[in-house]
């Protein structure tokens, strides 16, 4: 049993990371600090996950020790000059940046801190970081190595489980004094979504999202999770599935349908969305699930991917999404 | 015909004791298995009225999702049940008697590490994800790893003892788990394709896979019931054994090969599942004595009810989520071995 044990605990990272995905709320909410102040006051105090700290002036040279937070970093143009990298999965590119993001990582000439989320102590101080950004939860928590980390340099660890992209993107504006391209960056993204929405010709609705993963059953997205906020800005009628067939997930934002619960617990979806978590063509994959041969979305063929990069959102893998359903339901 | 090595050292032994305990064994077991079956097909993470569970049975209608998941879910996984622990049930009695370790079971001694790690090989590096083009594999790795275990706890002069050779399969299983991890780590697609299938579970298989593998099972079974004879007569000692005539080596090569055959296959179909076989084994050995001939149907019939019983309570104690039946054969299997541990009969082998 002993053996086995790593590969629960990893599966319960990728539920984690899962739950963990920061989600894509309309309404962004900005904190006290208010985007006026831009690049003044320093230094500042910043109340975060693992504690306080204080930042003396703005950084300069910063070091993410979570991945899942890279692309919000990249989305501010904040000074990031390395990152710790992800295992090699469908959802990252060589360096193990994921796909949503590697290529503008690889143009700012970010470099990997270490590999596959084993973070690295000695690699992160040899960049000689002014602020290190890391995780408190999800896959890649550095929260263990909180005050390892805080030895070379300020550091700060968010809680992306539990905010939306967008909320997410202003906590890291306020760390690194970049409001204003903050609040730039989410009004260029809300006002590009709403006219991407009027481009769709939506499928038989209420729609549900989920991750396929075979013989374990669905993973259906709740309403408030990412995915089907995603959805729902797009004029979606997002739908859940019927709770009395239901288990919790890991998280609050996933839950678990058996193999057995799938086809009763999917019976009113019209349309199903499915997040290639795994890679490969998710579609295929559950149009071949005997169990599932009778659900309305497979029977009246409306079952579409929303991609890999749909797994965890952030600035770039939002727009990957939203473009790729434009794609599958314009015109 | 001459009456066998175990027959003859019975004489004076209370085998209508032993004879009719096996008869209570056998056709308990079998109560057990027949009752858990019907439970089975009636229960599980989907409440499925009763009602509708007969007519699933009676009148297939492809377009109800209630009969899909009676006769394309738990139907073949309740077959697949029985078969898997039947060979796992029968190959951990052929290991405990051939080594004369109480401790052996393919988990244990590291056959089941073995074909565990082939198939992620199988996965990783060949991208095969089916049961039938894995199951090969399976079958290399679980003879690598039984062979390795047996020179390894044998490597100076022929000492083979039992604890050596549980010493050498607990050193290979760690190192061939790590190995496994590692392949599974640096490859997340085979991570994913490979994790459920490594927790050990009957779900998702449907009857194809059950059909695969029942023939090698069935073969490993007759061959171990051809070694009856000699595996009584090794159970008497390696010395008396030879002076009565036993080629040792043959019946220890038969019984590598169906073990090999009866792990591989049960790994093939439904991934590692520990304590199966360990269990069957001594809970049968309890009831029978180390007589063969009752042994081996008893550890048979055993093993396929304590999979299907486990799987069964997998999948109905926690609804509607489901524990995979690896964990739940741990879960349940893990107090009898505790069980097994605290008892004398252990020892008795």
């Amino acid at each position: 049993m002993a053996r086995r044990l790593p590969t629960l605990a990893a599966l319960a990272a990728a539920a984690l990371l899962l739950a963990g995905c920061s989600p894509a709320a309309s309404d962004s909410a900005p904190g006290d600090s208010g985007p006026a102040e831009s690049t003044g006051d320093w230094p500042r105090t910043i109340e975060h996950a693992a504690g306080t700290t204080t930042i003396e002036e703005q950084p300069l040279r910063i070091v993410s020790v979570a991945p899942s937070i890279t692309g919000g970093l990249l989305s501010l143009e904040a000074p990031i000059v390395a990152t710790g990298a992800a295992p090699v999965t469908p959802l990252s590119d060589e360096n193990g940046f994921f796909t949503q993001w590697a290529d503008v990582a690889i143009d700012r000439g970010v470099e990997v801190a270490y590999k596959d989320l084993e973070l690295d102590i000695d690699a992160v101080d040899q960049f000689e970081p002014d602020l290190i950004i890391g995780s408190a939860n999800g896959g890649d928590s550095t929260a263990d190595a909180y005050d390892q980390l805080s030895e070379i340099a300020p550091t700060v660890l968010l809680d992306y489980g539990d905010a939306t992209w967008q909320e997410l993107t202003e906590q890291i504006a306020e760390i690194t004094g970049l409001e204003s391209k903050a609040t730039e960056v989410l009004a260029e993204y809300d006002e590009w979504v709403v006219g991407q929405a009027k481009k769709i010709k939506l499928p038989p609705q209420p729609t549900t999202a989920l991750v396929y993963m075979g013989p374990e059953g669905s993973w259906p997205f709740d309403p408030a999770s990412p995915q089907a906020m995603l959805l729902s800005s797009l004029g979606f009628d997002y739908q859940p599935p019927r709770e009395e067939f239901l288990t919790e997930g890991q998280g609050g934002r996933v839950g678990i349908l058996t193999s057995e619960n799938a086809p009763d617990g999917l019976a009113d979806a019209e349309t199903i969305m499915i997040v290639a978590m795994l890679g490969g063509d998710p579609v295929a994959e559950f149009a071949k699930d005997p169990l599932l041969k009778n659900l309305p979305a497979l029977t009246s063929d409306n079952v579409y991917t929303m991609g890999a990069q749909a797994f965890r959102l952030d600035y770039y893998s939002a727009k990957l999404t939203v473009e790729l359903i434009v794609d599958t339901f314009s015109g | 015909m001459p009456k066998t090595v175990a027959e003859r050292s019975a004489v004076g032994t209370p085998r209508r004791s032993a004879a009719s305990r096996t008869a209570l064994l056998l056709i308990s077991s079998a109560i057990v298995l027949a009752t858990t079956a019907v439970v089975g097909i009636g229960l599980g993470s989907n409440p499925i009225p009763p009602a509708r569970v007969i007519e699933a049975l009676v009148a297939y209608d492809p377009g109800n999702n209630d009969h899909l998941v009676v006769v394309l879910s738990r139907l073949p996984r309740i077959a697949l049940g029985a078969i898997v622990g039947a060979a796992l049930g029968v190959a951990g009695t052929l290991m405990q008697s051939v080594t004369r370790n109480p401790l052996a079971d393919p988990g244990i001694l590291g056959v089941n590490a073995g074909a565990s790690f082939a198939v992620v090989i199988a996965i990783a590096f060949l991208g095969i994800t089916d049961v039938r083009g894995y199951i090969w594999f399976s079958f290399v790795g679980a003879a690598a790893a039984a062979a390795l275990v047996y020179l390894l706890g044998s490597s100076r002069g022929n000492a083979g003892t039992p604890v050596r050779i549980a010493l050498a399969g607990t050193a290979v299983t760690i190192v061939i788990g790590a190995l496994t991890q590692m392949v599974l780590l640096s490859n997340d697609a085979a991570f994913n394709s490979f994790r459920f299938w490594a927790i050990g579970s009957l779900q998702g298989r449907d009857f194809g896979v059950a059909l695969t593998v029942l023939p090698f099972v069935a073969v490993g079974i007759a061959l171990s019931l051809a070694l009856i004879s000699p595996l009584n007569a090794i159970t008497l000692g390696d010395d008396v054994a030879t002076a009565l005539g036993t080629s040792t080596l043959g019946a220890r090569i038969g019984a590598a090969v169906a073990v090999v055959l009866l792990a591989g296959a049960a790994t093939a179909a439904a991934g590692p599942i520990g304590f199966i076989g360990l269990g069957a084994a001594h809970i049968a050995r309890f009831f029978t004595g180390n007589e063969h001939r009752r042994l081996l149907p008893a550890a048979l019939l055993l093993g396929a009810t304590l999979l299907v019983v486990a799987d069964t309570l997998g999948r109905v104690i926690v609804a509607p989520a489901e524990l995979q039946t690896g964990v739940a054969a741990a879960l349940f299997g893990g107090p009898l071995f505790v069980a097994l541990v605290r008892s004398r009969k252990v020892a008795a082998l």
